[in-house]
C-alpha cells in the first residue's frame, strides 16, 4: 500500500530529537521512558545517537528536577553512562515529562555551560515535549494501521466473495474475486476507477432491487445497508450485492460484498450454507474495516497536528539560533557567536597563511552612566555604543 | 568530610542495601569502600579486612549477580554494560548520604570506581584498583591480552561444561596449584555463580572498551598491578598510567589476578601505605 511507504519515508525518533535538540541549543538530548514510579527507564533515542535502547537508572532528584526550568547538574545524580556517552558531564539540564502513546515519558535537553534562559527557549521545550508526545503517539497508530492493513489483506485474499472496499479519502480495495466480476485488475485502488467499474457493470445487467430479501448481516445499527440482484445474462450469472456503510460521517467508507446466488435457483440448502460462510466472513470483515478507517482518522488526525507543529519548530529554531548568537542586552552577537566566528577566521586564516586582527574596545567609566542615570540609560548606551562606532 | 559514623542501620536496610547486601565495618575512621570483581563477591576481601578496620569505616556490597541475592537481582538486559553496575554504587553511596570515600576496586570493580567516578569526581578522594583494565582485547597496537577468537572459547568452555571450566580456569587466573587454599575458595566463589550469570557478566567485562573514558578520570589514582595476571597483561597497568593523568603505578611483587587472595598480607600493606 502506498501508505507503508509514506510511513517510512518519515523522519525517525532520533531525527526529530535531532532537530529539537539544534533548536533548543542544546549540547545533547535524550528520550526516555520512565517517571517517579519506575526506578528505571528505556532510552528511546538520543542525540547524539548512541544511548537508545539502553536501561538507565533515572536518580529522584533527576526526576524531580522535570518541569523546573534549566536545572544546574551539580547536586543531581546522573546516569554515569552519560559522561562516556558525551565526553563531557554536562552542568545544565532541563527535563520535561511527556505523555508517550501508552506510557509516561520523560525529554531531557543537556547544557555543558548555562544557557540563555529565555521565554523562548522554555516555551520552545514545552513544544517539543507535546511534539515527540505526538509523534510517538502517531508513530504507534501507524504501526496498529500496518498491522491491521495486514491482517485485512489477508481476510481479503481468502475470503470466497467478491469484496469491494471503498473508503472515499484514502483510495479502495478490491479483491481478486471482485476484481474478476468488475473485470479490473485486482491492484485497482484508485475509487474513481472501482467505482466506475461497479456502475459499468451495474447498468449491463438486470436489477431486481428487492425488498423481500433479508440481509446476511446488519453491520451497525446505523447501517444503511440494502441489498440487489445483479443479473448477467451474457455472462449468465447472477449475484447477489449486499452494501455496507462503514466508518464515520468525516470519514465516510462503504464496502459492497457479491455473492454468486446460482444456487438460488437450485437448491435452498445451498442458499443457507452460502449464507452462513458470508454472514462469518462479512462481520469478520466489517470488523476490520471499521478499525481501519478509525486508525486511519486518528493518523490522518496526528499527521496534520505533525505537520503544523513542524513549521511552528522551523520558525522556533530560527528563533532559537537568534537567541543563542545574541547578547540580550546589545542585540550585538554574544560571547558564543564571537568564539564561534573568532574560531572559523582563527581556522581560515592558518589555512591561507592570512592574519586576523581583534580589536579590544572598553568603555571606561560606565559605572558612572549606570549610577547617574539608571540602568536603562546604560543598557541603551550600551547598545548604542557599537553602532555608533 | 566523610560522614563517618552518620550511617544508620536503618539506612542500611533500604530495598536497594538490602539488594546489594551492603555491610559496613570496621572503626569510626573515614570511609573506605570495597568492590568486589568478577566471580567473587564482598567475602573476597575477608583477609585484607583485619589490617583495615582498625583505620576506617569500611563498606562493602555485592554486585548486581554476585553473593547470596545475586541471581534474584540480576536482570541480563540492564546489566549487559559496567555502567549499569556503576550507577548502582552511585545510587547506594548517595542513598547513604556519603559525600567521600576513598575507593579499592578489584579487577571489573575497578572499571566500576573509575566510571562512577566520571559521574562524581568529589565522591572520590583516590581510588586504588587490583588488576584493572580498561579493554580485555587486543586492538592494534594495544595489548589487553586477548582475541577474540580465544574469548569464544572461553564462552562456548563456560556455556559446555561450567564446573569443568572453572577447574581449568581458577587455577590460572589466581596463578596457585589446583589444591591451595586460595584457588580453591575463588573456585567456589565461581561455583556459587549461576552459570547463565556468570557467562553473561563474563561476556560484559571481556566485550568492554573504556579507554576513550580514562583522560575524564580526574581523583588520583593507584594503581596495583601483579606479575603474570592472566586477565591484565603487563602493559595495560602502563597503558593506564599513561593515559589516566592522576594515576601512579605499582607493581606488587606476588603473581596472578587475585593477590587479595593469595597474598593478602603483601595487598593489606600496599594499601595501608596508599590509603590516608
Amino acid at each position: 500500500m502506498q501508505k507503508n511507504e509514506s510511513i517510512k519515508k518519515d523522519l525517525g525518533l532520533s531525527d526529530l530529537l535531532k532537530l529539537l535538540c539544534t533548536a533548543a541549543g542544546a549540547d545533547a538530548a535524550l528520550i526516555s521512558t520512565g517517571s517517579e514510579s519506575a526506578a528505571e527507564s528505556i532510552v528511546l533515542a538520543s542525540q547524539p545517537y548512541g544511548l537508545a535502547g539502553r536501561r538507565l537508572p533515572l536518580s529522584a532528584g533527576l526526576i524531580g528536577a522535570c518541569g523546573l526550568g534549566v536545572h544546574p547538574t551539580n547536586k543531581l545524580l546522573l546516569p554515569s553512562a552519560m559522561t562516556g556517552w558525551l565526553g563531557f558531564r554536562p552542568g545544565f539540564v532541563a527535563s520535561l515529562k511527556m505523555d508517550l502513546a501508552e506510557a509516561e515519558g520523560c525529554l531531557f535537553f543537556w547544557w555543558k555551560e548555562r544557557p540563555n534562559e529565555t521565554p523562548e527557549l522554555a516555551s520552545h521545550l514545552q513544544q517539543a515535549a507535546r511534539v515527540v508526545g505526538d509523534f510517538a503517539a502517531r508513530q504507534n497508530t501507524a504501526a496498529k494501521l500496518l498491522q491491521m492493513q495486514e491482517r485485512l489483506d489477508a481476510t481479503l485474499r481468502n475470503v470466497g466473495l467478491g469484496i469491494v472496499f471503498v473508503d472515499l479519502l484514502q483510495g479502495s480495495l478490491v479483491n481478486p474475486v471482485a476484481a474478476e466480476f468488475l473485470r479490473i485488475p485486482a491492484t485497482t485502488s484508485d475509487t474513481a476507477s472501482v467505482v466506475a467499474a461497479m456502475q459499468r457493470t451495474r447498468s449491463a445487467c438486470l436489477i431486481e432491487t428487492s425488498e423481500g430479501i433479508p440481509l446476511a448481516l446488519s453491520v451497525t445499527a446505523s447501517d444503511a445497508a440494502t441489498a440487489e440482484y445483479w443479473i448477467d445474462s451474457e455472462r449468465k450469472i447472477a449475484v447477489r450485492v449486499e452494501s455496507h456503510s462503514v466508518g464515520s460521517a468525516e470519514v465516510p467508507g462503504r464496502f459492497w460484498v457479491f455473492t454468486d446466488v446460482k444456487p438460488l435457483w437450485n437448491s435452498s440448502e445451498k442458499v443457507k450454507a452460502a449464507n452462513d460462510v458470508l454472514e462469518r466472513n462479512v462481520a469478520l470483515l466489517a470488523e476490520e474495516m471499521e478499525r481501519r478507517m478509525e486508525a486511519e482518522a486518528e493518523l490522518r488526525k496526528y499527521s496534520q497536528g505533525l505537520k503544523q507543529q513542524n513549521e511552528e519548530l522551523e520558525i522556533a529554531k530560527l528563533e532559537s539560533d537568534l537567541i543563542a548568537n545574541q547578547d540580550g542586552l546589545t542585540g550585538l552577537a554574544n560571547r558564543r557567536r564571537f568564539r564561534r566566528g573568532l574560531d572559523d577566521m582563527v581556522a581560515d586564516a592558518r589555512q591561507n597563511g592570512s592574519r586576523v586582527a581583534v580589536l579590544y574596545l572598553d568603555l571606561d567609566k560606565f559605572k558612572a552612566v549606570n549610577d547617574t542615570l539608571a540602568t536603562n540609560v546604560g543598557i541603551y548606551c550600551c547598545a548604542r555604543f557599537p553602532r555608533r562606532w | 568530610m566523610s560522614h563517618s559514623g552518620t550511617l544508620s542501620s536503618a539506612s542500611l536496610s533500604s530495598a536497594r542495601c538490602e539488594r546489594h547486601n551492603v555491610t559496613v565495618t570496621g572503626s569510626n575512621g573515614p570511609l573506605l569502600v570495597l568492590l568486589h570483581g568478577f566471580g567473587t563477591d564482598q567475602t573476597v576481601w575477608r583477609k585484607v579486612l583485619p589490617s583495615l578496620e582498625p583505620h576506617f569505616q569500611i563498606l562493602r556490597m555485592d554486585l548486581a549477580g554476585a553473593g547470596p541475592k545475586g541471581p534474584a537481582n540480576f536482570d541480563p538486559s540492564r546489566y549487559d554494560h559496567i555502567e549499569s553496575h556503576a550507577d548502582d554504587l552511585l545510587l547506594v553511596l548517595d542513598e547513604l548520604g556519603m559525600d567521600q570515600c576513598t575507593f579499592v576496586g578489584a579487577s571489573v570493580g575497578s572499571m566500576v570506581g573509575f566510571l562512577a567516578s566520571l559521574e562524581r569526581s568529589k565522591l572520590f578522594r583516590k581510588i586504588i584498583t587490583i588488576g584493572a583494565s580498561p579493554r580485555y582485547l587486543n586492538d592494534g597496537p594495544y595489548i589487553g591480552g586477548f582475541e577474540q577468537e580465544h574469548l569464544d572459547q572461553i564462552y562456548a568452555a563456560m556455556n559446555r561444561d561450567y564446573q569443568g571450566w572453572i577447574s581449568g580456569f581458577a587455577p590460572l587466573a589466581v596463578r596457585g596449584l589446583p589444591d591451595s587454599a586460595p584457588v580453591k575458595e575463588f573456585s567456589e566463589s565461581l561455583f556459587a555463580l549461576r552459570p547463565d550469570i556468570a557467562l553473561s557478566s563474563a561476556r560484559t567485562i571481556f566485550q568492554s572498551d573504556f579507554r576513550r573514558h580514562l583522560p575524564f578520570i580526574e581523583p588520583p589514582v593507584v594503581l596495583l598491578q601483579t606479575q603474570n595476571d592472566i586477565a591484565v597483561p603487563d602493559q595495560v597497568g602502563e597503558y593506564l598510567k599513561s593515559h589516566i593523568r592522576t594515576a601512579t603505578l605499582e607493581v606488587l611483587p606476588v603473581e596472578g589476578h587475585f593477590p587479595h587472595l593469595a597474598a593478602p598480607e603483601v595487598v593489606s600493606q600496599s594499601l595501608l601505605r596508599h590509603l590516608p
